[in-house]
């Protein structure tokens, strides 16, 4: 028996147990959003290369135990390529999420690395895989020898493996091939008459019950529901998340309490909001655009100006004057941020300046009254889940 | 009586290399239009745009690449499996150049733009006439050597020629129901639902019957024979290949899961995915088992390595479709790249590898010589095998990713990624990938092209391999270990029957509810026909393949509701002749985009959506910008839906629809030019914006909520 051989198996499965560790306590973390100081992808890249050293040193010491067998060497090598690329893949993943132009959000380089991690614990239990079979070939020479000496015709006993293979396949061994050939013949192709695999069987009823157990739960017990109840417990979930959340947090801002602000960094992510939603309509300086969006730059204000006309019309959009509800794409504070943005530009005058269009807008003669322009979003589109902006109508009304 | 004959091995040649051309056409298409969706300046002409590319490309590889790979492994192991020729010299080679005139005709109408708009069954009317006339002349050639065989029993690859030729003749037939309005226009027979549930039917069995069965056929001959060695095990052939025509048909519904299809028809689908895991794997089993004391010979011999990865990828897609078909896993791969890695690792492992290993095997024996070098088949093994590497998994990254990207909300309530362009843009690496593998893989195929080529130069082809056998006369009945199942083998035209019968079933029992009880599609009172203007341009729609990359489904998922409205009802597709509820979301779903932008916005959008929407992957599509509305086709239109119960009213064809057609278009003229936008009513832009402008808003019009 080849300790060294024992040895390399306990070390590779001390060091693999914690690798899975890692991965089972790095997807916990992720799970509950908790951020406990570490991030899980720095354990996952060090559970990877772990495994890479690992897979190179356990090839040396195969390479070692089986070096003259042909046929191990080349096999063992291409693991440890494959673990290399699998690495370097990585590798570049993460140099990628430095600097790549379509950043890499670190929950997607997460999933990433779990997948490389379970792929080299794959390659891992090939490897361990090989390397028995290795061990019980040389060993099995050993005893082989022992036998001839002993001149002892011994029975070679089964293992519990192949035990179990012969009660999940049933196979007739090759050796005894010629018993379950069957007459027949078709241009030289002959058939054996092996009986069918038991597990491929039990596979095929175990799906044939599953099929039956679905049926009745969804369609005669009903325990398992239709789509669309499905989706109504889906809204009605999201709802209650939502309203627990928003309570959590006392936020909430709607167009009828709604402020202007003036900090730098409200303005400033009003400034993104208005970048990324609103230059195809209305222009990259609030100009407007013929036949799109009017100008926002001058006094005049089709829908009332104000910080809380703009919030609203913002909020419902017109949608007979095809300005679209940003209700489900914004939350309240950005909206609140982008409408103070938009405001903060009165009287930029910036070049290919749209004419002005609607009313000059005086702030003192404001009344909440101008909200009736715009507060009657027959918007079907509103759902039950959109609790800030459900409310917002309520109040609205 | 000894009988002296000689097997046709020209009809070989000329399938196998009509197969080896089409494949790598087809390849060079997929590339194509892989790099389309990255690079939109690469849809440089209105025929050269990925939505008319994109159905050449799938029905290049399979009606051409596949099934000249099909026909070629047919002729070559029936011939020989019933000892025969083939039944008429006359009809193989009416079949051959049929079917690459079909084939040409497809690569010449479709990107003109001529498609029914049901995926991988877009050829118009006439050119599925030709294909059902085609195939009855295979389906003579083929029963008439069977029936002429010296071979008293038929081998299991025949029972699957017999079950693919009746499932297909089924299928295509049913499918193409269309009524023609024009030499290269139709509608489909059914609508909405009906018509979504009969194409994936089709759509779900033309990957079965197509694809698989006559391919399991084609390894049931070629493995053996490579390996040397009895097939496994008879009593699994008999089992798995009953089982697997008979549940096959029945699975097609899970492409509509979560849809507006009714439930009782998504659970069929789902369980019958999950029952068909065992019947598929049977197959892969007896192909793997086969090798059983030839794996040493696997490490040498470059045709039992493509057999054994396309043996192995047909496992894998085989397990993987079924899981895909449960609600769980359909929530998240639909409409996403999942789809695509699916079908690619069928399509490139399971029929490209088959049939390539089937070309090294035929090749050198067709041309009595050996294969001119072992080496490049063995590279092209390797660099293929990358290539489907390259290809499968950066497109599952892309579908979780996107589908991950859809789904998340913030803790307030709002979805994450509310621009949907973000979610493709963060995929867009993928893509490039892709191309990558697809390259890596038509370059393997190149290297068989050489091969074959030098092969080809180095031997000279056997056309006439002279056999001889006994008369089927003098050929005994045998019982072969008591097995029933000899009869059938034995009664062929029984074995077409039962096929028939057994596939017949699970169409019936999902179609015909599905038409005839109402309950099924629940009406919706504001739900209206189309004007004429929107027809137009639902037909320039579905022409410009704009289903390609756009759903018209909004799921039941909170995340669907919240990104595109309320989720579809059934009620609203009953005058979509067809139906374009897609299958894969490159750009947004469309099924309520009616009112969300302005008439001006899909002006400039389709002008240049790039330079409109920053970062866009959507093609430019200026040719609406100056083609004209086909007004003469009108009245043929109106006809044509009326003919299928769409309730304009009598004579409306006749003048009323042109003068409705022309006030909406100065509706939306009108409108534009108040954006200072001057552009002719009569251009094809004007119809399609009137199309998109109507898209999903029968629902919201006061009919709908008094009708609640």
């Amino acid at each position: 028996m080849n300790k060294r051989n024992l040895l390399s198996i306990a070390t590779l499965a001390l060091l693999g147990v914690p690798a899975v560790a890692q991965d089972a306590a790095a997807a916990a973390t992720v799970a509950t959003g908790s951020s406990t100081g570490i991030n899980p992808n720095y354990l996952l890249l060090g559970a990877a290369i772990l495994q890479v050293v690992i897979i190179i040193s356990l090839n040396s010491v195969m390479r070692l135990l089986g070096g003259s067998g042909k046929v191990w060497t080349a096999r063992m090598q291409r693991t440890s390529t494959a673990a290399l690329v699998l690495l370097l893949f990585t590798g570049a993943q993460d140099a990628q999420a430095a600097t790549g132009p379509t950043q890499w959000t670190s929950n997607q380089l997460f999933y990433v690395l779990i997948v490389v991690n379970v792929f080299l614990f794959i390659l891992l239990l090939a490897q361990v895989n090989l390397l028995r079979n290795m061990t019980r070939t040389l060993v099995g020479k050993a005893e082989e020898e022992h036998a001839t000496s002993a001149g002892a015709a011994r029975v070679k006993r089964p293992t519990f493996e192949s035990k179990l293979l012969q009660v999940l396949t049933r196979r007739v061994s090759m050796e005894r091939e010629q018993d379950v050939l069957m007459h027949h013949e078709y241009d030289g192709i002959r058939e054996l008459d092996n009986v069918l695999p038991p597990w491929w069987l039990w596979l095929f009823y175990g799906t044939i019950i599953w099929s039956v157990v679905y049926l009745v739960n969804v369609h005669v017990t009903g325990v398992w529901p239709h789509q669309a109840d499905e989706y109504a417990q889906e809204m009605e979930q999201a709802k209650a998340d939502v309203a627990a959340y928003v309570a959590r947090l006392g936020e909430s801002v709607d167009e009828n309490n709604v402020k202007l602000l003036t900090d730098a960094g409200a303005i400033g992510t009003g400034k993104g909001l208005y970048e990324a939603n609103c230059v195809a309509c209305h222009g990259s300086a609030a100009e407007g655009k013929t036949g799109l969006g009017p100008n926002l730059t001058d006094a005049y204000w089709i829908h009332g100006g104000g910080i809380k006309n703009v919030f609203s019309t913002i909020k419902y959009g017109v949608p007979a004057k095809g300005m679209i509800s940003w209700k489900t794409q914004m939350k309240a504070s950005e909206l609140q941020a982008v409408a103070s943005y938009v405001l903060s530009l009165q009287g930029s005058e910036p070049a290919n300046a749209q004419p002005p269009q609607g009313d000059l807008w005086k702030e003192e003669g404001a009344p909440a009254a101008a909200a009736d322009s715009t507060a009657a979003p027959a918007d079907s589109s509103a759902t039950p889940a959109d609790t800030a902006s459900a409310s917002g109508m309520a109040q609205a009304k | 009586m000894l009988e002296r004959f000689h097997y046709d091995n020209r009809i070989v040649k000329a399938f196998l290399f009509a197969s080896i051309l089409f494949g790598i056409v087809g390849m060079l298409v997929g590339i194509i239009v892989a790099l389309q969706l990255v690079i939109p300046g690469l849809n440089a002409a209105e025929w050269f745009t990925f939505g008319r590319l994109r159905p050449l490309h799938t029905n290049a590889v399979i009606f051409a690449f596949v099934g000249n790979g099909i026909f070629a492994g047919v002729y070559y192991s029936m011939q020989r499996l019933l000892k025969t020729r083939m039944f008429s010299d006359a009809l193989s080679w009416i079949h051959f150049w049929a079917w690459q005139l079909i084939i040409a005709s497809a690569a010449i109408t479709l990107p003109l733009g001529f498609t029914t708009g049901k995926e991988y069954a877009e050829l118009e009317w006439p050119i599925d006439i030709a294909i059902t006339l085609v195939w009855v002349v295979f389906g003579i050639n083929m029963f008439g050597t069977i029936l002429k065989r010296r071979e008293r029993h038929l081998y299991v690859a025949i029972w699957f020629y017999i079950a693919t030729w009746v499932t297909v003749a089924m299928l295509h037939i049913v499918n193409s129901f269309e009524i023609p309005v024009s030499l290269f226009k139709s509608y489909s027979w059914y609508a909405g639902v009906q018509d979504a549930l009969v194409q994936w039917w089709y759509g779900h069995n033309a990957v079965a019957f197509f694809l698989t069965t006559p391919y399991l056929g084609l390894m049931y001959y070629f493995m053996p024979k490579a390996a040397n060695r009895p097939v496994y095990s008879y009593k699994l052939s008999i089992i798995h290949f009953w089982a697997l025509i008979f549940i096959y048909i029945w699975a097609g519904p899970h492409h509509l899961l979560y849809s507006s299809l009714p439930d009782w028809a998504q659970s069929l689908g789902t369980v019958f995915s999950i029952m068909l895991i065992a019947p598929s794997w049977g197959g892969m089993l007896n192909g793997l088992l086969t090798l059983r004391g030839a794996w040493d010979r696997v490490r040498e011999d470059p045709v039992l390595k493509f057999f054994v990865v396309a043996v192995t990828c047909y496992g894998m897609a085989t397990l993987e479709g079924p899981l895909l078909s449960t609600k769980f896993f359909n929530s998240i791969s639909h409409f996403t790249d999942w789809t695509i890695a699916h079908v690619h690792v069928g399509g490139l492992g399971w029929n490209g590898f088959l049939t390539f290993g089937m070309v090294y095997w035929l090749v050198p024996r067709l041309y009595g010589t050996k294969l001119y070098s072992t080496g490049l088949a063995n590279a092209h093994f390797w660099i293929g095998t990358l290539g489907i590497v390259f290809y499968a998994i950066p497109m599952y990254f892309a579908g979780f990713t996107q589908s991950l990207m859809w789904k998340q909300f913030t803790p307030d309530g709002y979805l994450v990624y509310k621009n949907f362009l973000d979610t493709l843009l963060q995929i867009e690496y993928a893509y490039w990938l892709r191309a990558l593998g697809g390259v890596l893989f038509l370059l393997g195929a190149l290297l068989m092209v050489y091969n074959v080529w030098r092969t080809v130069a180095q031997g000279k082809l056997v056309a006439e391999e002279a056999a001889e056998a006994p008369a089927l006369e003098g050929v005994p009945v045998t019982s072969d270990g008591g097995y029933w199942h000899r009869w059938i083998e034995r009664s062929p035209i029984w074995m077409l029957v039962l096929s028939l019968v057994l596939v017949a079933i699970g169409g019936l029992i999902e179609l015909v509810p599905t038409f005839l009880i109402k309950s099924n599609v629940p009406t919706i009172a504001s739900v209206t026909p189309y004007t004429p203007l929107e027809l137009h341009g639902r037909d320039i729609y579905i022409r410009d393949g704009c289903y390609t990359c756009h759903s018209q489904m909004v799921r039941p998922f909170r995340s669907e509701t919240e990104r595109y409205g309320e989720y579809a009802k059934a009620g609203e597709f009953v005058y979509d002749h067809p139906f374009q509820w897609g299958s894969k979301r490159t750009g947004p779903d469309l099924l309520r985009v009616g009112g969300k932008y302005q008439n001006s916005w899909h002006f400039y959008h389709m002008l240049d959506p790039g330079k409109f929407v920053k970062g866009s992957l959507m093609p430019p599509f200026p040719h609406l910008f100056e083609n004209t509305i086909d007004v003469d086709g009108t009245k043929a239109r109106i006809e044509a839906m009326q003919t299928l119960g769409v309730p304009y009213p009598e004579g409306y064809g006749d003048a009323k629809a042109m003068e409705d057609l022309q006030a909406q278009a100065k509706l939306i003229t009108d409108d534009l030019k108040k954006g200072g936008i001057e552009i002719d009513g009569d251009r094809e832009i004007v119809a399609l914006i009137a199309y998109l402008q109507r898209l999903g808003t029968d629902i919201k019009k006061p009919a709908a909520v008094a009708a609640k």
